[in-house]
């Protein structure tokens, strides 16, 4: 069955290299959807289904840290596992982020099999 | 098996199961070998320089020579042979620093650096990779099989496990 | 922290950004650009510490380099495409340092933005730059350069 990605960063290049390491998976993806920001990404979860989110924190309008505590706090969109994909690599953030109901965490700069794997681990398909 | 050598600067690609594809003495030099599992192709570029723009001249003769025109030549050649890009499997070797090349122009890193580029720029990751330090290796493919084993100087062949993603891993 | 620590940090993380996710390299130290076509962005971050950060680099570099990161051909390329890769560029070379200088509490970084050539530099904080290296990468050269605000 065909998965749909949600890809929220506000540098439209960082979510073509995101886009492109989820290809490197072989997952059928059937829309990615992309986000400039927590909001954006919440109005475009008003109106389909994710299988999938992966996030920046620092964003302008809403951040990554408070899109993940809204997600988390409705029913619907707290099943969407949620991947954050930063540069805030700092013990606290990792651990803020992951308290808050993410499941994965990849650091910028990062492999792009890193992620890949990230992936395929948060989907149930990885090791 | 029969054994269809690859030189360096020069690359590749069987259907034929019987045999197997050798490339010698990879230095700084960088073998990438695909494998398409159910195509059953197989294929190899051993590569001797980064980018093809460092010679237009060369570039124009000698493709497989430059990681960018190489890798390039040897997926189109794989897909020719019927291989899907989506399942193949991908190995790389070689790129080691030799000769006390610790200049800032170590060509064994500035192949490394290019075969991550080119394998990105098509979508594609190595599997398998046993690249850097000083040795140089030997690699040998068989076409059926995709198996590939690495050897350096005084050591004995050891095969090169492939990592596979988890929509490879499962069964067709 | 001493400048030796200050540059060993930043270079240490230019070799780390560029390799991972530009596939490319710092080829030893270079000459500052002095104009012609220059690309630059600048950021602000707030934590512990505090300033901003700013990269400035050739044009054909800048090309090369997001060439690269998109996996794309030079030609193919936007320049709308290269100026968001080179403050794509900033953002990570600033958080990666960053998170080296403070490892355990968190940080903001400001969204970075082109700037024109030689106001990268300037900040509102009159002191000099804790660091600031230049690089030969391909194409040309990439400067960095990291100012932290003075802690009261």
């Amino acid at each position: 069955m065909a998965l749909n990605i949600m890809i929220v960063d506000d540098s439209p290049v960082m979510r073509a290299f995101i886009r492109k390491v989820v290809g490197l998976t072989g997952l059928d993806v059937g829309e990615y959807c992309e986000a400039c920001d927590g909001e954006d990404a919440l109005k475009s979860l008003g109106e389909r289904w994710v299988d999938l989110v992966l996030t920046d924190i620092n964003m302008p309008n809403m951040n990554g840290e408070e899109f993940v505590r809204r997600m988390e706090s409705d029913d619907l969109l707290r099943s969407i596992p949620v991947i954050v994909v930063s540069t805030d690599s700092s013990h606290s953030r990792v651990q803020q982020m992951m308290a808050l109901g993410a499941k994965g965490y990849v650091s910028k700069p990062f492999l792009p099999e890193a992620l890949r794997d990230e992936v395929e681990r948060v989907l149930g398909g990885g090791t | 098996m029969r054994q269809l050598v690859v030189g360096v600067g020069d690359g590749g690609v069987s259907r034929d199961p019987d045999v197997l594809i050798v490339t010698y003495a990879l230095g700084s030099c960088v073998a990438v070998m695909l494998h398409d599992p159910v195509a059953r192709v197989s294929g190899l570029v051993h590569y001797m320089l980064p980018e093809s723009s460092m010679s237009s001249d060369k570039s124009n003769g000698r493709p497989w020579m430059f990681a960018d025109t190489g890798i390039s030549c040897l997926l189109r050649a794989t897909l020719d042979h019927g291989a899907d890009k989506r399942r193949l499997v991908v190995f790389a070797a070689g790129g080691a620093q030799v000769m006390n090349d610790n200049s800032m122009f170590n060509i064994g890193k500035r192949n490394c650096l290019a075969l991550r580029k080119a394998l990105w720029k098509f979508g594609l990751v190595a599997h398998a990779e046993e690249t850097g330090g000083t040795e140089a290796r030997t690699v040998r493919m068989e076409v059926g099989t995709g198996r590939v084993w690495l050897q350096t100087p005084g050591g004995e062949p050891k095969e090169m496990n492939a990592r596979l993603s988890a929509v490879q891993r499962r069964p067709e | 922290m001493t400048e030796l620590n200050f540059d060993q940090l930043l270079s240490g993380t230019v070799d780390s950004v560029l390799e991972t996710m530009f596939f490319s390299a710092a080829w030893g130290p270079g000459e500052p650009e002095t104009g012609g076509a220059v690309l630059a962005s600048r950021l602000a971050f707030h934590g512990r510490p505090c300033g901003t950060f700013a990269v400035c680099l050739s044009e054909p570099a800048a090309r090369l380099l997001a060439a690269a990161f998109l996996g794309e051909d030079v030609e193919a390329l936007t320049d709308s495409q290269i100026g968001q890769v080179v403050c794509e560029l900033a953002n990570m070379l600033c958080g990666s340092l960053v998170s080296k200088l403070e490892s355990e509490e968190s940080f903001d970084l400001a969204p970075p933005e082109l700037v024109p050539f030689g106001s990268e530099t300037t900040t509102g904080f009159g002191a000099p730059p804790a660091a600031r290296q230049s690089f030969e990468i391909e194409g040309g050269v990439l400067t960095v350069t990291l100012h932290l605000e003075a802690v009261a």
